[in-house]
C-alpha cells in the first residue's frame, strides 16, 4: 500500500513538473509568435527597415548608448542619441 | 532491481526537466566584494568645445575621437599633458568622416578610425617631418558588416553590431574566408518586441588566444561570452535585477526609473576591463569598473566618483586607468576632463 501510495506521489510529482515545463515552453512559443507578430505589424506600418522607412531617433546626443539613426541630420547620419523614434 | 530502475527513470527525467527550466540562468557577480576606490591622479586635458568619446593609446600618445567638433580627432602627448594637432576633416570627400569612432584593435599597432556615415575605414598616420597626425589611406568596410558600429578588430575576426539586424546582438565576421555569425538577442525579455538592434546593443571584445569574445549590453546590467566561433559560453549580471523593466504600453525599455548599463569594454591579454554605470533619482550617478578573466571570474572592482563618459583605456604596465569626466561649470556648461587613475 505504502508503495502505491509512494508511487502515486513521484507519478504526480512528475506530472506537474512537465505541465510547467509545457507551460514554460509555450510561453516561449508564445514570445516568439508575439515577435513575428509584433514584427510583421512593423513591417506593415513602415516602422521598421527599408531605404526611407527606418526608424530613426529624435533625442539627444549621449556618449554612452547605441549609434542609431539621427532625425535632426536629414536622416542619413548615424550619432549616439536617445530617446523618441520617429520615421525617416 | 524493478525499482532501481523506475526510480532511476524518474531521476532522470526530473533532471531533464529542471535542465530545461535553467535555460536562461545566469551568475550574478557581486561588483563590490572586493572593490577599491579610485582618486584622480592627474588631469592631462581639458575640453570645453568639443565632445571626447573614443580613446586610444599608443607610444605616450593618446588619441580621442570627437562629437561636436570640426575636427574628427586629436592627438594628446600624455607626458607634457599637451595637445600635438587636431585632425581629420569633418564631410564626405577623400579622408574626411563624419561621425567616426575609434576601432578597437586587438593584435595591432594600427590605429582606425570607421565612419559608417561615409562607409570609410581609414588610418590614423602621422607626419614624419612635422611630426603630426592626419587621416589617409581608406580600406574597405566589409560589404557584409555594413552598416555597423562599434567595431572590434582583431587578427583574423572583427566583431561589433549591425544596425540593421533586428534579431542580432552582434556579429562575428571571419576576414579570412569573410563569413559571418550572427548572434542572437540574449536574454530574452518578455513584451519587448520593438527596437531590438538598439536595445540589445552591445560593446565586444576579443581575445583571439583564449576563443573567447565578450559582449557587454550596454542596457541590461550583463555581459555574455562567446567563442569565436559564436557557441555561447554563459552570462554573467552584474546586479541582482540585471534586466530593465519594459512598458507595457511601448514594448521598450522603460528607462524613466533608471538607466543603467555597460558603458565600456577595455581588453587586454589576460583581462576585460568592463565600466557599469547606473543613474537614477536615489543614487544620481554610480560608476564601477570591474576586472575580469576571459572566463568572466571577477578579479577586482574598483568604484569612481567622476561621472565617466565614452570608453576607458588601461595601461597594465603602468597601472594607469584612463578615462574622460564630465563636469559642469559655474555657468552650467560641459566641459570634459581627460583623467588619470593609479590602479594596483
Amino acid at each position: 500500500m505504502k508503495k502505491k501510495i509512494l508511487g502515486s506521489i513521484v507519478a504526480v510529482a512528475i506530472a506537474a513538473i512537465a505541465a510547467v515545463n509545457v507551460n514554460f515552453n509555450n510561453e516561449a512559443e508564445n514570445r516568439l509568435s508575439a515577435l513575428s507578430l509584433a514584427n510583421v505589424e512593423a513591417l506593415a506600418d513602415g516602422e521598421s527597415g527599408g531605404p526611407g522607412n527606418s526608424p530613426c531617433y529624435t533625442g539627444e546626443y549621449q556618449s554612452w548608448v547605441p549609434v542609431a539613426l539621427k532625425c535632426s541630420v536629414g536622416c542619413d547620419q548615424y550619432d549616439r542619441v536617445v530617446g523618441r523614434v520617429d520615421k525617416c | 532491481m524493478r525499482y532501481f530502475f523506475k526510480y532511476y527513470l524518474v531521476f532522470c527525467s526530473i533532471s531533464l526537466l529542471i535542465s530545461c527550466q535553467a535555460i536562461d540562468k545566469w551568475d550574478t557577480i557581486d561588483v563590490l566584494s572586493v572593490s577599491q576606490r579610485l582618486d584622480i591622479q592627474e588631469i592631462l586635458y581639458t575640453f570645453d568645445d568639443a565632445l571626447p568619446v573614443w580613446m586610444s593609446v599608443q607610444d605616450s600618445v593618446m588619441f580621442i575621437n570627437l562629437a561636436r567638433s570640426s575636427k574628427a580627432a586629436v592627438a594628446l602627448d600624455i607626458r607634457t599633458k599637451s595637445l600635438i594637432n587636431s585632425f581629420g576633416e569633418i564631410g564626405r570627400g577623400p579622408n574626411e568622416v563624419i561621425g567616426p569612432e575609434l576601432v578597437a584593435q586587438m593584435d595591432s599597432d594600427e590605429l582606425l578610425l570607421a565612419d559608417v556615415n561615409t562607409k570609410k575605414i581609414v588610418r590614423i598616420v602621422q607626419d614624419t617631418i612635422n611630426k603630426n597626425y592626419s587621416l589617409a589611406g581608406a580600406m574597405d568596410y566589409p560589404e557584409e558588416i555594413y552598416p555597423s558600429s562599434d567595431l572590434v578588430f582583431s587578427e583574423n575576426f572583427i566583431s561589433g553590431r549591425n544596425m540593421e539586424n533586428e534579431e542580432a546582438m552582434f556579429f562575428i565576421y571571419n576576414r579570412t574566408d569573410r563569413s559571418s555569425v550572427d548572434i542572437s538577442c540574449y536574454p530574452p525579455v518578455k513584451n519587448l518586441q520593438k527596437r531590438r538592434s538598439y536595445f540589445y546593443a552591445v560593446r565586444t571584445a576579443i581575445n583571439e588566444d583564449a576563443n573567447r569574445i565578450i559582449a557587454a549590453n550596454y542596457f541590461f546590467n550583463m555581459f555574455h561570452i562567446y567563442t569565436l566561433q559564436g557557441d555561447y559560453v554563459k552570462s554573467l549580471a552584474l546586479s541582482e535585477n540585471p534586466i530593465p523593466p519594459v512598458d507595457p504600453q511601448s514594448n521598450e525599455i522603460d528607462f524613466r526609473e533608471e538607466l543603467t548599463g555597460i558603458q565600456a569594454l577595455f581588453p587586454t591579454e589576460e583581462y576585460c576591463y568592463i565600466l557599469l554605470k547606473t543613474q537614477n533619482a536615489k543614487i544620481q550617478k554610480d560608476v564601477v569598473m570591474i576586472k575580469v578573466d576571459w572566463d568572466g571570474n571577477l578579479i577586482k572592482s574598483y568604484k569612481i566618483e567622476e561621472d565617466i563618459v565614452g570608453s576607458i583605456y588601461v595601461d597594465e604596465d603602468y597601472h594607469r586607468l584612463y578615462a574622460i569626466a564630465q563636469n559642469i561649470d559655474e555657468n552650467g556648461g560641459e566641459i570634459y576632463n581627460v583623467i588619470s587613475y593609479s590602479i594596483n
